[in-house]
């Protein structure tokens, strides 16, 4: 009994023992491994020092960066992009500093996509401390490159349009005069429906910018809208696009619309206030709908218009098809109710059809050769060659 | 009265507007350093119509039609791209601003994407479409390989026929 008791009490010094040099051993592991981790910062200084939110800057500016916090992908990529990635770090760091230096730093480099990117950078990050500065500073170098210039001014523009959209639009605005380059106009557009589609909403409603711009802004506004809120947006359409861009605005909530409810769309396109943009609200709706179900779309023109309609989707209708399925497009040519169209559109098709592949078309015309008024076929030289054949 | 006949053309002038017919050929050529790694040609045709609307303003819309394989079944998948722009009345310049639903203008900042296309009026007459761009790009791979992507695109079109 008190050799079992003298054992436990030996097997207890010795467990204990055991514990202590293994709690020591595992904080002198890891001090090491907090020292690895230090070393590996400095040899790898955008893995550290770039914290996501920074990442996601630079993703913002519109470049394919590294994800923010996918470390795999980080500590995956090769040496030289991340040498580059380093010396967008740097590059960034002198722009907070000095802008006019990390811009001519970004001219001395080679052309190309990373010097694209490098000039996102830039102006992402002076739209931040001085987007007007900045603006100032592209509308006087317009001579760069058009590349550079497109990145620079997109940049800025959306970087800008966070902090101060209606500055960015009327700068953007002035740029696109000057330049022709509509690129920043509709990124800050977007990108302030994005945050605020009322205030830009109702800014886009009360100011004009000139004939293109107003056509954009209205179309892009309407577009980003239509997503966030459909029915707001057809509101909007309705009560606030100035009446010269009423048909284009309708024109975006139909592409919009009919991807996702072909029902609904035709339902807008239908609507008696729509009906003077009907030609055009058709050619939208059955280019979105015909790439989803092209039969519901045909039974809807057979079953539910007009007949002058009718003529005007099944004119688009042929236009879609002809190309691929030219026998389909004739059948849509040929149920045209309007003899002259009939004939022209259907002479269009097999005239086109004939240059592209004539056996086919031929063997076409000979399985349906009473169908077709032989004017059409005297047209396109079909019965002329019919009849010198031997 | 006499001199202002003699002057008068014989034809009414070629509207902008109509159907219009074209193809894009799009010329792709990967590099790594000096040596082509890939080249190849693709063409897609479209439509499309240059109508006034409702304001009278000139309008485009159009298609073209791509082909691709899905990767699990083999199938060639057919989709329509929707182009969407604005053309200038006097100088026939097509403004596109959405391909197949994407801005143009997000490409031209990260693809160096460009694309000019303009209807061609010579005496009056609408004789085509024409059209140029080009596209470019760098993408470095896991092992350090940077491969340099370029590709050119030529628009070719004619009018078919008037608007109904």
């Amino acid at each position: 009994m008190g050799l079992t008791h003298f054992r436990s009490r030996l097997l207890l010094i010795v467990a204990a023992l055991f514990l202590a040099i293994a709690f020591l051993a595992y904080h002198k592991l890891g001090e090491k491994t907090e020292g690895l981790s230090e070393k590996h910062r400095s040899e790898n200084p955008l893995t550290y020092t770039l914290s996501p939110k920074t990442a996601v800057g630079l993703d913002a500016a519109g470049q394919k960066g590294a994800l923010p916090g996918d470390k795999t992908r980080l500590s995956g990529k090769s040496h030289k992009r991340a040498e580059q990635d380093t010396h967008l770090a740097e590059l960034l760091k002198l722009a907070s500093q000095s802008p006019s230096d990390a811009i001519a730093e970004v001219l001395n480099m080679a052309p190309g996509s990373l010097q694209r990117r490098a000039m996102a950078i830039v102006f992402d990050q002076w739209a931040k401390q001085d987007p007007a500065a900045a603006g100032t500073w592209i509308l006087q170098n317009k001579t760069m490159p058009q590349q550079l210039l497109t990145t620079a001014s997109i940049a800025l523009a959306k970087q800008w349009s966070t902090s101060a959209p209606e500055n960015a639009l009327q700068w953007s605005g002035s740029y696109f005069k000057q330049t022709d380059d509509h690129g920043a106009f509709q990124n800050t557009i977007i990108s302030w429906t994005r945050q605020d589609p009322a205030a830009a909403g109702q800014h886009i409603a009360a100011y004009s910018y000139g004939e293109t711009p107003d056509y954009l802004a209205t179309m892009e506004f309407v577009n980003i809208y239509a997503q966030q809120n459909l029915e707001a947006a057809m509101q909007w359409v309705e009560t606030n696009t100035p009446q010269d861009l009423q048909p284009d605005a309708q024109l975006a909530i139909i592409h919009r619309l009919a991807r996702k409810d072909p029902a609904r769309a035709t339902e807008y396109v239908m609507r008696s206030d729509n009906l003077e943009n009907i030609e055009s609200n058709l050619d939208a709706l059955l280019l979105q709908w015909t790439n989803t179900d092209i039969n519901a779309a045909t039974e809807w023109v057979n079953n539910s218009l007009s007949p002058e309609h009718r003529d005007q989707a099944y004119i688009q209708l042929a236009e879609i098809t002809r190309d691929q399925e030219p026998a389909i497009a004739i059948q849509y040519a040929q149920a045209l109710g309007d003899d002259n169209y009939r004939q022209t559109v259907t002479k269009d098709i097999l005239s086109d059809w004939r240059d592209q592949n004539r056996g086919a078309a031929d063997q076409w015309i000979s399985e349906n050769f009473n169908n077709i008024d032989t004017s059409i076929l005297v047209d396109i030289g079909y019965s002329s060659e019919v009849s010198t054949e031997p | 009265m006499v001199m202002a006949l003699a002057i008068t053309p014989k034809t009414q002038a070629d509207p902008l507007t109509g159907f219009y017919k074209l193809s894009v050929t799009t010329e792709f050529e990967d590099k790594i350093g000096d040596d082509i790694i890939y080249q190849d040609l693709d063409g897609e045709y479209g439509s499309g119509r240059v109508f006034e609307n409702s304001n009278g303003k000139l309008r485009f819309s159009g298609f073209l039609t791509s082909y691709d394989d899905d990767e699990v079944t083999g199938d060639v998948i057919k989709e329509r791209i929707a182009l969407v722009g604005i053309v200038n009345p006097t100088t026939g310049k097509v403004r596109l601003i959405k391909i197949g639903g994407e801005l143009v203008s997000d490409w031209a900042a990260e693809e160096n994407f460009t694309l000019n296309i303009r209807i061609i009026k010579r005496v009056d007459v609408v004789v085509g479409l024409n059209g140029n761009g080009s596209a470019s790009w760098s993408e470095t791979d896991e092992g350090g390989v940077t491969t340099d992507f370029s590709d050119t695109l030529r628009v070719v079109g004619y009018k078919t026929r008037e608007l109904p």
